[in-house]
């Protein structure tokens, strides 16, 4: 795999990079699984993390969040800013794979159609 | 802190502290309750919003007294006379526009002490309409 951050751990926010699967098998291209809750105690891990990804070259960053429990507009504004990083240099961040509380805050936000990867 | 009238007795009734796991340890205590006909996942995100704010815009920390009551209410008080601002550009603007959209009506309450911003749902049956009672 070409992107690492290893496996990131918070109290209540896990991070891993796994190679991508078929669909996104593009180059510079990194899928990111979390697991558990984005707000204001944890979305500066989620923040480091990407721009890590980035300054390492990564251009299409896809974020699997099945398995995030909660979020709220702390994990909105990492989106945004973290997307705006990446189309900023000509990359994208989508993604892929949404629990309901995620959903539930993009779609509120408006913002639902801009980063579901399909 | 000063308590709101016209109300009975709260059924979560919690003090925070200012700090970052201020909005974890609010939704832990309202998940100890089953809301009535309001998705819990939106009075977890309406109360992660309000204490959120307090952790970043005030000194000190805060209360959370909710009502599991028609409608569901919480009231979150804080230690700041300063109404919150609903700007994107601002941390915690997103976050009023999302109470905005889920909550029937919010509002701020200045107080000599502070402030109370509380915030109400109507209501719902799992199909969306409003629920008969």
């Amino acid at each position: 795999m070409r992107f690492r951050l290893g496996s990131v751990d918070h109290d209540s926010l896990e991070l891993t990079t796994v190679a991508h699967d078929e669909g996104h098998a593009e180059e510079h291209g990194v899928r990111v699984v979390l697991r558990g809750e984005i707000d204001v105690a944890t979305a500066p891990k989620l923040t480091a993390a990407l721009d890590e990804l980035i300054a390492q070259g990564a251009r299409l960053v896809v974020l699997d969040a099945a398995d995030v429990e909660f979020m709220d507009s702390s994990g909105l504004r990492v989106i945004v800013q973290s997307g705006t990083k990446l189309s900023e240099a000509g990359g994208r961040l989508l993604i892929d794979g949404m629990s309901g509380a995620v959903q539930r805050v993009l779609e509120i936000a408006g913002m639902l159609e801009q980063y579901r990867a399909t | 802190m000063a308590s709101t009238e016209g109300h009975n007795r709260p059924d979560v009734d919690h003090e925070f502290e200012r700090g970052l796991s201020a909005p974890r340890e609010v939704r832990d205590a309202l998940l100890k309750l089953r809301w009535h006909g309001v998705p819990t996942g939106d009075v977890l995100l309406v109360a992660s919003e309000l204490v959120t704010n307090v952790v970043l815009h005030t000194e000190h920390g805060g209360r959370v007294r909710a009502w599991n009551g028609d409608p569901v209410r919480l009231e979150v008080h804080d230690t700041s006379s300063r109404p919150p601002v609903v700007k994107d550009t601002q941390p915690g603007g997103r976050g009023l526009r999302i109470i905005d959209a889920i909550c029937s009506s919010w509002g701020t309450t200045i107080l000599p002490t502070g402030k109370v911003v509380w915030a109400e749902f109507d209501r719902r049956s799992s199909d969306g309409e409003p629920t008969p009672i």
